[in-house]
């Protein structure tokens, strides 16, 4: 294998990639590429800074290696530096996907059902239709200078479908998607039956929010689960933390950050996009509790922030791919389900609004969440859809004020989005959760 | 059989930054080579990353002609041009010690706020050849930016301060980084007023981008569906894709399938007329417009409409002769926003600061700022101009009118 570079710590990691990507524009092939890139990563540490390569040949990482032991100063107590003790030596293969490989579907089969798929989204007030099908096998490998060996597989296969509405000068656009991890359950699975009714709907009778103002709100699990996201997720992630005394003291482990209906878990356990059994430092994935019944529980580490902060690792540290250095991210982060049954969150509300689908979200201390659908409730019922620019609020706030947490649950991922972090995006990562209901946020 | 083969190689070290020291160096060196060949109407591509055998990237691209995807062959108009801007913007061997230095001065300068953030230097060249045809474009730029964290805030960042351009002026980002952090610690009020003038990075105009997809336009599920070639905006707002290496860094002269535009520029808005949409050559025959010529070019892929190096058009040399003396809101970080089909816009404020006499002399609570889009960039524009926040760097603002609610 390697030669390792004396008196440094060092790692390796090489993905092998095969990948899909399928459009079509109104029934015609608008993209079509099927790729297969072999990339390595690698670090080295000296106890005080990171030297990091990225090369497309995978033949060079040897050279790349000696090439960054020259920048580093040679330290020959490195394997007592925390961040290093604290980095797992695991030997492990886990390859699930070899038998039903995305690779082994040829590209026509591919094309054909998402043609198929496409040609079934029919209105007289479909103005354009695009579709996409993408899929990704990974193959990874990870060696590190103090012994770790680890190969484990990855794959998705996902199709997006976003149409276009439009009668006179109202227009509306809707999107279906679904992401999993076998492409014959896709095909199985994938059914956008509801995609037309209900961008007829909103185009037919959406109406102007009345009034901009704070109102109660129920999220649909696909919103919950980039709310958990956006809004306490991010600020799960420990890197933050580093260097400052006042994040360490305000985020206590046990303080109270929530409601008591709220429990948040971030897991690389779980099939689907966020699933990461070792992160891209060679650590094994964990079930993580942000929340608790409201307590804040733990937090996502890379080795760094887990040293730091004289907590365990959590399997967090990841890289969008190899041509970056892994940092600390989510994997699957959902909202755990709780005991309401989601009539009984709607009867609750007297004037209100449900966001059933989203276009994008994004947090710092406010969050904000973009609807592409969403509807007014009125009196306990869902009444017309309504358009809403953005719903916001502040995170602490708001997640004290979830007063419904429904008795099911849904984990979904997109086949082509991802989250973003600094430079390094999309990274496949899932989310989701149960109905809930806020009793106040603002909505535009 | 019509051949393209478009080349982008790559050289980036990315500094980065964390509590106020250099972390790491990352060296990322990149070859990506696209192939695409054209017969029967239809495209076949085919890429490689790192160094690529042409011909069997060819094989490979010609064999892809089996997917039937249907494009126009491009045309060999014969001409040649190499435009090269790169330039070593700091020694390789001083990256480091220049990285340690200033965020030495400024989080010395600032003793209030934790510093991260990265410098990226990248030198880039973009190859395209077709037939008699070949262009080649290097440039080199760098890209800083830092996250300012107050000591005392529990939040997990407060502001951001960003620059990129052909120079790494360490002093005036330090003076920067100090102007902005000095504004931030000073508190005011949220404005009294309910309707304000407000600077805002250009980027706002991008809400826009889907209503000039000529897929979206032409089946009339645009916000600006029929205003082709009609004024539909302020007649002080031309908006345009700059494609000049010498006047935006990174830009490449050529876009993704070989169109170089007069003047390396091509306009979208121009004086309030919609001019153009997002085409590339196949969507422009497809619906009967004229191809804008800022196609993209993914690697080992069909070419897509560009959205990228959008420009509002300039109408003054700062921001200050725009606000003849009045005071304004700069907007400095958003949280997301968007807008309805209706063109009503929504943008979460996080941080902005009363700009007053050509400075930004305080930060205001959280709001938000909600208007129409048509508005903004119609009868409550102002105008446009690439100076008056920052001593460094490639800025583009606008200035328009605008109601601010949900004030602290």
């Amino acid at each position: 294998m390697y030669k390792f570079p004396e008196n440094l710590y060092s790692d390796v990691r090489i993905e092998d990639r095969f990948s899909t990507l399928i459009s079509l524009s109104d029934g015609e092939i608008s993209q079509c590429r099927e790729l297969r890139e072999k990339k390595a990563f690698i670090r080295v540490y000296d106890g005080k800074m990171w030297y990091y390569a990225s090369t497309d040949d995978a033949d060079r990482v040897q050279d790349m290696l000696e090439e960054l032991a020259q920048y580093a100063c040679r330290n020959p107590e490195i394997y007592d530096s925390p961040v290093v003790k604290k980095l797992q030596v695991n030997e492990d293969r886990i390859i699930r996907f070899d038998k039903n490989s995305v690779r082994d579907v040829p590209l026509g089969e591919k094309t054909g059902f998402l043609l198929n798929t496409a040609s079934g989204v029919r209105s007289e007030y479909l103005k354009a239709v695009q579709a996409t099908y993408a899929d990704r096998y990974s193959f990874y490998e990870f060696y590190s200078s103090k012994g770790a060996n680890i190969i484990y597989d990855f794959q998705t296969c996902g199709i997006g479908v976003k149409v276009f509405f439009a009668k006179d000068k109202e227009n509306t656009e809707n999107y279906y998607t679904l992401n999993l991890t076998d492409f014959d359950e896709l095909k199985e699975k994938t059914d956008t039956s509801d995609l037309v009714k209900e961008s007829e709907d909103v185009l037919l009778h959406a109406k102007k929010l009345e009034k901009a103002g704070s109102y109660p709100v129920i999220l649909s699990p696909v919103v919950t689960g980039v709310f958990a996201h956006e809004s306490f997720g991010h600020k799960s992630e420990a890197d933050f933390m580093l260097g400052d005394e006042t994040l360490a003291k305000e985020w206590q482990i046990g303080k109270k950050v929530g409601s008591e209906k709220l429990s948040i878990v971030d897991s690389g356990l779980i099939d689907g996009a966020g699933y990461v059994p070792y992160d891209d430092e060679g650590s094994r994935a964990t079930r993580t509790y942000l929340i608790k019944n409201g307590i804040l529980k733990g937090r996502l580490h890379s080795a760094e922030t887990a040293a730091y902060l004289g907590e365990e690792l959590t399997g967090n540290a990841r890289a969008t791919d190899c041509g970056f250095e892994p940092i600390v991210r989510m994997t699957s982060t959902f909202v755990e389900k709780g005991s309401d049954k989601k009539e009984d969150l709607f009867a609750g509300i007297k004037h209100g609004y449900y966001i059933k689908n989203y276009k994008h979200g994004s947090g710092m201390s406010t969050f904000t969440i973009a609807p592409m659908v969403a509807y007014e409730i009125e009196d306990g019922k869902i009444t017309c859809p309504v358009k809403i620019a953005v719903i916001t609020g502040n995170v602490f706030e708001t997640l004290s004020l979830i007063d419904g947490v429904s008795d099911c649950e849904e984990i979904s991922s997109s086949p082509t989005g991802g989250c973003g972090k600094m430079e390094q995006f999309p990274l496949n990562v899932a989310m989701g959760g149960p109905y809930i209901r806020v009793s106040a946020m603002n909505v535009q | 059989m019509e051949k393209q083969i478009y080349r982008t190689k790559s050289t980036d070290r990315t500094l980065s930054y964390t509590a106020n020291k250099v972390a790491s160096l990352r060296i990322k060196d990149s070859v990506k080579t696209t192939v695409r060949v054209y017969g029967d109407g239809y495209i076949g591509v085919a890429g490689k990353s790192g160094e690529a055998d042409l011909s069997k990237l060819e094989q490979s691209a010609v064999a892809a002609l089996g997917n039937k995807a249907a494009y126009p062959a491009p045309e060999d108009k014969g001409n040649k041009l190499i435009i090269d801007t790169g330039k070593e913007i700091i020694k390789k061997s001083e990256l480091v010690k220049k990285g340690e230095e200033l965020i030495k001065k400024i989080s010395e300068d600032n003793q209030d706020f934790i510093f991260s953030g990265k410098t990226v230097v990248k030198d880039v060249e973009d190859d395209y050849t077709c037939g008699n045809t070949s262009y080649v474009c290097k440039s080199s730029y760098q890209l800083t930016y830092f996250i300012l964290k107050h000591k005392m805030s529990a939040s997990i960042m407060d502001e951001a301060y960003g620059v990129s351009g052909t120079e790494f002026d360490d002093k005036k980002i330090a003076s920067d980084v100090n102007k902005l952090a000095d504004a931030y610690l000073n508190l005011l009020p949220s404005p009294e007023e309910d309707e304000v003038t407000v600077i805002s990075e250009s980027s706002v105009a991008a809400h826009l981008f889907k209503s000039f997809l000529a897929q979206a336009y032409c089946g009339g599920a645009s916000l600006l569906s029929g205003k082709l070639g009609k004024k539909a905006f302020s007649e002080n707002f031309s908006w345009y894709c700059e494609q000049d290496p010498r006047k935006a860094s990174g830009a490449v002269f050529f876009d993704g399938e070989g169109v170089v535009n007069e003047n390396f520029r091509s306009y979208f808005v121009k004086n309030g007329v919609m001019c153009n949409l997002f085409t590339t050559r196949q969507t422009a025959e497809k619906y009967g417009v004229e191809n804008a010529g800022t196609a993209t070019a993914p690697f080992a892929a069909m070419p897509e409409e560009g959205t990228e190096g959008f420009v509002a058009e300039p109408t003054a040399e700062n921001v200050a002769d725009i606000l003849k003396g009045e005071k304004a809101v700069y907007l400095s970080t958003v949280s997301g926003g968007d807008m309805t089909s209706s063109g009503d816009l929504a943008l979460p404020v996080q941080t902005s600061y009363l700009y007053k006499d050509g400075k930004l002399t305080g930060r205001f609570p959280q709001f938000t700022v909600a208007a129409n889009i048509l508005d903004i960039l119609g009868k409550d524009y102002l105008g446009a101009s690439n100076n008056g926040i920052w001593s460094t760097g490639e800025n583009n603002y606008i200035v328009f009118r605008a109601k601010i609610v949900n004030k602290s």
